[in-house]
């Protein structure tokens, strides 16, 4: 019985993780041919898209982005603690239709209504958005809600692991694997006990106790934003709106592991001249494209094998890591010494002496991209062509119908 | 010599003269959403930078040890007009740290 329980959750694991990975890999990959439009856009000089659309362009680019990466990670730590805590399968399709329908709102708000104030949403700027667009306000509302709908679903994760973790861990404590260092809690170093010490575990936990603060200041900030939008009376302080929104930002995409490019742009004496230039992009690109999303494909080709039964095309993989690799890193580059050279970032043209590097960023994100559309073929061509599951399925039995798995 | 900086969607204003030989101080705001005060040096270098608020006024003290025209850059992004805020400032000479 214990033996189909947990073949039970593991067949829950992968579903669910498929579902999570297929859904996320394809909005990426619209995103990043959105990005690539952008640097087009950019190195033309303007002459690709208007105004108007370069901006809500950026604005889809970067607030999908931040989604989809949740989306993803929710999936692959869904399946790498399937075998050690039993998160809620009710509450991972609330987090899923919630996260999918705040993108939903997003794209809407974007294309529909125009919405144009950047994934920063930086008060008061949705409010008075300077585009001349008369649906502009209900494009903010509507923002800004598909926004609190992708924090709801974010915040209920975080809980749910939490909750899982600690039922299985005992205390926050040994679910932090902080026993190593000396005796807490119920145990200690040499107890044997695997799941305090399951590096996914540990990681799993420090995201859902960063997400949850994150998630409360920013579904806080969302909500004022909101009642100040329907009552334009009621103002909010610039300062602390700014602060709250950064904080939520950089808890939710990891601002902190930013790298060096992070620690240069934090210091102050050099932040005068890098701050809001191509650096800025140049750094949370580093992290964000080639750390968080190389992980996540990654992942993606370890854990396919298990949730499909067929191997995704490893000569592939490898081809599409050396040209995702080759062009992000050529990418940022580019931006790092336009950054250094004071070419401001959220520009819709280059500034005089940076013109070749914006061409070359251009080649380099089309080499990138190019790998993106290869992995992302290589994983519809999976689904399409693979058997649903791997692992043995259950003899039937009265107490294991099929709809519950 | 201080100078009063107002930003606006998608355009500045500044009160007071600028030139060499003293500190200058830009006190900025902003009328409606934030912006960013963003100073170029005439090889097109940024040289100086501080937020323009709704509600704060911001200091930038600057020393300018060589005259020509510089340019005024908003580097906050401010809405769809955002790459054309921007306006020419002319430092002059001024040996005796007074306003010029």
């Amino acid at each position: 019985m214990q033996d189909r329980l947990l073949l039970l959750r593991q067949l829950r694991a992968q579903r669910i993780t498929r579902i999570w990975l297929v859904t996320s890999g394809l909005v990426l990959l619209g995103l990043a041919v959105a990005g690539g439009a952008m640097r087009l856009t950019q190195a033309s000089g303007g002459n690709l898209l208007s105004a108007d659309v370069f901006y809500e362009v950026m604005s889809v680019h970067g607030s999908g982005m931040v989604v989809v990466g949740l989306m993803a990670a929710a999936g692959v730590l869904w399946y790498l603690v399937s075998n050690e805590i039993e998160l809620s399968v009710t509450v991972n399709r609330i987090v899923f239709l919630l996260t999918l329908s705040g993108l939903v709102l997003i794209v809407l708000a974007v294309l529909v209504f125009g919405y144009s104030s950047a994934w920063t949403f930086l008060y008061p700027l949705p409010e008075n958005p300077g585009s001349g667009i008369a649906t502009a306000a209900i494009g903010a509302a509507a923002y800004l809600i598909g926004l609190a709908l992708a924090v709801v679903g974010f915040l209920l994760w975080c809980l749910d692991f939490l909750r899982a973790g600690l039922k299985r861990c005992g205390s926050l404590q040994r679910l932090l694997g902080f026993y190593v260092f000396g005796p807490a809690g119920h145990g200690h170093a040499g107890d044997n006990d695997p799941t305090a010490t399951n590096p996914s575990l540990i990681a799993g936990t420090v995201c859902a106790i960063l997400g949850l603060s994150a998630c409360v200041i920013g579904a806080l900030i969302v909500v004022l934003m909101l009642i100040s939008l329907v009552f334009p009376s009621l103002t909010l302080n610039a300062l602390v709106a700014k602060n709250m929104i950064y904080f939520t930002l950089m808890a939710m995409a990891g601002w902190a592991i930013g790298g060096f490019g992070a620690v240069i742009d934090s210091t102050i004496s050099l932040n005068q001249f890098f701050h809001n230039t191509l650096w800025v992009p140049a750094h949370f690109h580093t992290y964000m494209a080639l750390g968080v999303m190389f992980f996540l494909i990654g992942a993606t080709y370890h854990v396919i094998p298990k949730l499909t039964g067929r191997r995704m095309r490893e000569n592939v993989g490898r081809r599409a890591a050396a040209l995702m690799g080759f062009g992000g890193y050529g990418l940022v580059l580019c931006w790092y010494i336009s950054g250094s050279m004071s070419a401001p970032r959220r520009y819709l043209y280059p500034l005089t002496g940076t013109e070749a590097l914006a061409w070359i960023a251009v080649a380099c994100a089309a080499v990138a991209l190019t790998g993106a559309v290869m992995v992302c073929y290589d994983l519809v061509d999976v689904f399409l062509t693979s058997p649903h599951y791997n692992l043995p399925k259950p003899a039937p039995s009265p107490e294991l119908a099929p709809s519950e798995v | 010599m201080h100078v009063k900086v107002a930003g606006s969607q998608y355009s500045w204003k500044l009160d007071g003269a600028v030139g060499t030989g003293g500190k200058v101080d830009f006190a900025v705001t902003s009328v409606d959403v934030n912006h960013g005060f963003g100073l170029y040096d005439p090889s097109g270098h940024l040289v100086g930078q501080v937020q323009a608020m709704p509600g704060y006024t911001n200091h930038l003290v600057m020393q300018f040890t060589e005259p020509g025209d510089y340019t005024v850059r908003c580097l906050e992004y401010c809405g769809p007009g955002h790459s054309s805020m921007f306006m020419a400032l002319h430092v002059s000479t001024c040996k005796t740290g007074c306003c010029c």
